[in-house]
């Protein structure tokens, strides 16, 4: 049950937005200034601690639980030291942009102006422009892909929450000091600089608990901010022993991480896994279960009040003010042993009740293990229509886990990032950040032979005439040009992993890294036990229906010539309605459990994880292939001509990674389920993405068992992932003319939900064009 | 037998309201009664017929015009037109319009075709106790088909069901009956002379067959509650009465709709209840209600 301070913390919170605040870029700066020449990893570790010493900090008046980025709720900081120019360039329009408005008050801007200077030739992304070749500035402004991180941290990564709740900083500590070496002295006193900054960080967070009591008049709170006091003198430095204390532990280790670093998708992980000792402690001994629940309720709150700010562009894709703090629930343990327990169905109500965007909420379904109870439940919070939880199979990922080389134990314990992102739990530096390489206009890079007709620019790497070519000819060119861009896109990357490893690396969570103790150095210098990168590709349902349509009218039948497809592509099929809707109308699409159009994808997907797997990153670890988009197939759609599937230049390109495109399957749920399998989710081994859109009054009780039966089939088949649309689009329609009628209205984007009216008008558009599955599918 | 085939207008996956679990659908085409409110009017011909989106939906671009060679299709008024006495069915018109706004509905089908769509999904079936239901048009009226596609599916363990209005004769209606798990038996009118009146055949055979396949499998009675036809205490009293002795497993209600009024139009044809309003939703619970109130058999909304 949500209890009525609950309600009301939950509308204090919704009821403003956002504010940005410039303590923590002006401490950073100032114990820079005085750092210069010590190593980086000593750099990062002093001004972590001096962040930590001196950043506002604040205790709402109904927290129960505390720790927050600034000194107001909902509040977020600058990191100069990733890119301070956007900052700069864009703040004067954080407050009224489309999507993710930020308050900023003109003091914030001027301390935030005074600083800039100091940081214009000292940031990543400075550095990167530096590093990086034209071609590869130039492919990444035509957006055939994007380097996600120029301009934040790396963040994507679950620490091992388990052995530190167990052990406390302190214990922690004592590990440090065993494993230190002479070799890599720097690095472990970064480490120990950081691990004490922030249980001096938890101090004064009771000292002010404490300041709050002794001016409290109402007696319960006083005792309730002596207890929040107590609870801070002994987490997290100490073990935690009841829930309470597990939960606050918990918190300020992971607010902490989000203040030595930007970056995002800092998750959970199995958190009903490491919780349940304290929770079940505390039940034995009596504890009220509304209690604990409302301490949870508190939890999900602080999860929802993390934030960070990004750039223009970055909020066409990621809109929404998305932190994808995946906690994930259920499957088996490292045993093999049934994992859900009550404290799994508690996270799913808590998500079901609060109905906020964040904990990102998934599950793990084990075909063995798991029982029916469990994915009926997690129905009961999709219904909802939060697109909450995200489902996960294990069969296939536990699988998927042994390919990349963990053990058996490691596999079983798999873990989610972000968005549904495949990782070792607490043992890996995954980067989940590699890249998102926009497929379709690398397809229409082939088609005119290396000019990018949007931005009319001729890029150097050629392929030919296609007018000249046969099928496979053209299909070669295609592969030629793709493995160009992704090879590209990832010497891309490298520069950055490079950077943010000399540059920014990361003390405070490599102690909480398998590995990183052990080899002396951070996760983002190679230290953690395993290391991979992902790269994403985005719009290939598209490429297969364009190369399908292709095949059968310009090769296979001959009835369109290939100059007349692409005088129509060019002209964004003006005056030729006609053919543009014989591509989109009379070919087989992706979707339809048609094998003349699915294997193309199949044998695209088999290419592009033979290229990626080529590919080592500068930590030593293995790139990797997925099929996810978060919402870049939005942004991507704005800079993509049309295309030969009869998708009109800057419409939506498909959502999620493997679904199908908008409108394009016809023939149910199981047809396209079937198509999804098709593309080999054994070698997407970073992340393979459906989305599956229903109306809210289709989830019927009768058929929520009937949906359940869906799912489970569909991951005996091998399927990895599946989330699912919930909504009404009256309702969603109404909401774009009326925003203020829904302040809380929450949809599933990709791997994440926001709420709807935060996300700018495209994204909105895409999400409501999706696919709706209805019994019998499409009618004609 | 191997060539045997079957018209049949659509195979829907993904089903969901025709039984228990996920389902296809099997739509044969073909019926023998002529019910005015019928919302698939395209399932009543035995013969395929052409389907054409009216003037707004076409793009009118005369394409299928010019490539017909029966030079049966004019563009009129209301969009494209054809003249059905002349049409062949050859399919070019379909083939050729770049919007999707000709279709052909209906064609034969060998049960090894069917079959294949059938089998895509029979994990689904398994996972979720499903299966395939085979409606219509009337599935009775393309006996010999049914009899081997449910023997073939038989085999492949997978559970059949199937929708009829009950007009056949006794002999194949029982043996299919008898081979199916459940059947939903349509009950419209039980006067004879109202239901000569809106569906064009007696009822006689009809309620033998009900009584007869409530004799051999679970049988589950499906009314469509047409405003002005039958939503009177009499009927539900009559029905009450007739269904006392039957062992039925359920009774399952059908609101009236209109949501196949425009295939009318495609087909060129009149909807003969088109000043029929909608029940009222208090209405569709009275007669629901009504019924409930004399009868031992669970009554229930579709």
């Amino acid at each position: 049950m949500m209890t009525e301070r609950i309600r009301n913390l939950k509308d204090f919170i919704c009821s403003f937005p956002p504010e940005v605040f410039a303590d923590r870029a002006e401490i950073i700066t100032d114990s820079y200034e005085r750092t210069e020449g010590l190593p980086s990893v000593l750099r990062r570790a002093v001004a972590f601690r001096d962040i930590l010493e001196k950043i506002d900090i604040h205790i709402g008046e109904l927290e129960r639980v505390v720790g927050a980025l600034s000194g107001k709720a909902r509040g977020c900081q600058v990191f100069p030291e990733y890119d301070m120019t956007f900052v700069i360039n864009e703040m004067d329009g954080l407050a009224d942009r489309n999507t993710d408005r930020f308050l900023i008050s003109e003091d914030t801007k001027a301390r935030l102006r005074a600083i800039y200077p100091y940081w214009q030739d000292k940031t990543i992304a400075h550095h990167a422009s530096l590093r990086l070749s034209d071609e590869q500035k130039d492919a990444a402004s035509s957006l055939v892909y994007i380097l996600t991180a120029m301009r934040s941290g790396v963040g994507h990564l679950v620490i091992d929450y388990r052995s530190f709740l167990e052990r406390g900083i302190l214990g922690v500590l004592e590990e440090v000091k065993e494993k230190r070496t002479e070799e890599n002295a720097a690095y472990y006193e970064a480490v120990e600089i950081s691990l004490l900054a922030v249980c001096a960080y938890a101090e004064r967070y009771a000292e002010l608990a404490e300041k709050q009591a002794a001016a409290e008049e109402n007696g319960a709170r006083k005792a309730e901010l002596c207890e929040i006091a107590r609870i801070l003198r002994k987490v997290p430095a100490r073990p935690a022993e009841t829930f309470a204390e597990a939960v606050q532990s918990f918190w300020l280790v992971h607010l902490a991480l989000h203040l030595e670093a930007s970056g995002h998708s800092m998750s959970p992980g199995r958190f009903d896994q490491y919780m349940y000792p304290y929770f079940k402690h505390d039940l034995e001994r009596g504890v009220p279960l509304e209690e604990l629940e409302e301490t949870l309720h508190f939890l999900w709150l602080k999860f929802f009040e993390l934030n960070k700010i990004r750039d223009k562009v970055s909020t066409i894709a990621f809109g929404g003010y998305p932190m994808f703090q995946n906690l994930i629930v259920g499957g088996i343990d490292e045993d093999g042993n049934p994992a859900e327990n009550e404290l799994s169905y508690l996270c799913l109500a808590a998500t079901r009740q609060i109905a906020l965007p964040q904990p990102s909420l998934s599950i793990r379904w084990n075909e063995e293990k798991s029982t029916k109870r469990f994915l009926l439940a997690a129905l009961d919070t999709v219904r909802i229509g939060g697109g909450m939880p995200a489902m996960f199979n294990d069969k296939t990922l536990i699988a998927n886990m042994r390919t990349m080389g963990y053990n058996e134990k490691e596999a079983n314990d798999y873990t989610i990032v972000g968005c549904s992102e495949t990782t070792g739990n607490g043992n890996v530096e995954p980067w989940l950040t590699g890249g998102f390489l926009n497929v379709a206009k690398v397809l229409e890079l082939t088609l005119f032979d290396g000019y990018d007709p949007v931005a009319k620019r001729q890029f150097p790497f050629r392929t030919g005439d296609a007018a000249a070519m046969t099928w496979e000819a053209f299909y070669a060119a295609f592969k030629t040009q793709l493995a160009h861009y992704l090879m590209l896109n990832i010497k891309g990357d490298d520069v950055l992993d490079e950077l943010h490893g000399s540059l920014c690396p990361t003390p405070f969570v490599s102690a909480f890294i398998r590995g990183c103790l052990d080899a002396g150095k951070t996760n983002l210098e190679g230290g953690a036990k395993y290391n991979s990168t992902t790269l994403q590709m985005v719009a290939v349902p598209n490429v297969i229906d364009s190369l399908r349509a292709m095949k059968k009218f310009v090769y296979d039948e001959k009835t369109v010539s290939f100059s007349e497809l692409k005088d129509a592509l060019l002209s964004n099929f003006e005056g030729r309605e006609d053919l543009r809707s014989l591509l989109k109308n009379k070919s087989p699409k992706y979707g339809n459990d048609d094998d003349s159009v699915d294997l193309i994808g199949r044998d695209l997907v088999d290419f592009l994880y033979g290229e990626v797997e080529k590919y080592t990153s500068p930590r030593g670890g293995k790139y990797r292939l997925a099929l996810y988009t978060i919402a870049s197939n939005v942004l991507f759609a704005k800079y993509t001509g049309a295309t030969p599937d009869g998708r009109k230049a800057f419409d939506n390109l498909a959502d999620g990674g493997v679904s199908a495109g908008h409108g394009r399957d016809q023939l149910g749920a199981t047809a396209l389920l079937n198509s999804v399998v098709k593309l080999t989710p054994t070698k997407v081994l970073g992340s393979s993405l459906l989305n599956l859109r229903l109306t809210p009054n289709f989830l019927t009780d009768e058929n929520k068992e009937k949906i359940a039966d869906l799912v489970r089939t569909y991951f005996k088949h091998g399927g990895q992932h599946i989330q699912f649309n919930v909504f009404d689009e009256a309702v969603l329609r109404d909401a774009q003319i009326h925003p203020e009628k829904y302040p809380t209205l929450m949809v599933r984007v990709a791997g994440f939900s926001v709420l709807f009216t935060t996300i700018e008008r495209a994204l909105q558009d895409d999400i409501i064009r999706r696919t709706c599955q209805e019994s019998g599918g499409k009618k004609w | 037998m191997v060539n045997k085939t079957a018209l049949i207008f659509d195979v829907q996956r993904f089903c969901l309201f025709d039984g228990d679990g996920i389902r296809t659908t099997v739509f044969f085409k073909g019926c023998p009664m002529r019910c005015a409110w019928c919302c698939n009017p395209e399932s009543q011909s035995f013969s395929p017929e052409l389907m054409i989106k009216p003037a707004g939906a076409c793009a009118e671009c005369q394409k299928c015009l010019a490539a017909c060679p029966q030079g049966a299709l004019s563009l009129r008024e209301k969009g494209v037109s054809v003249d059905r006495a002349a049409c062949i069915l050859c399919g070019t018109c379909e083939t050729l319009c770049p919007f999707d706004r000709i279709r052909t509905a209906g064609r034969a089908y060998t049960v090894d075709e069917v079959a294949d769509i059938i089998l895509k999904d029979r994990d689904y079936y398994d996972d979720s106790h499903g299966g395939v239901t085979l409606s219509g048009g009337e599935v009775t009226a393309q006996a010999d088909f049914v009899l081997a596609l449910t023997e073939r599916l038989k085999r492949e363990k997978i559970g059949v069901m199937i929708e009829t209005c009950g007009f056949s004769a006794p002999d194949p209606f029982a043996e299919i009956a008898g081979m199916v798990d459940r059947v939903y038996f349509d009950v419209k009118l039980l006067d004879e002379a109202e239901h000569i009146r809106y569906t064009g055949r007696s009822n006689k055979q009809i309620l033998e067959n009900l009584r007869a396949a409530a004799g051999l499998t679970e049988t589950v009675v499906r009314v469509p509650l047409i405003p002005g036809v039958n939503m009177t205490e009499a009927f539900a009293a009559d029905l009450a009465a007739f269904l006392a002795p039957l062992p039925v497993a359920a009774v399952e209600l059908l609101p009236y709709h209109r949501l196949g009024v425009g295939k009318y139009r495609e087909l060129g044809r009149d909807y003969s209840l088109a000043d029929t309003p909608l029940a009222s939703r208090e209405e569709n619970l009275a007669f629901f209600e009504t019924l409930k109130n004399q009868t031992d058999k669970p009554v229930r909304f579709r």
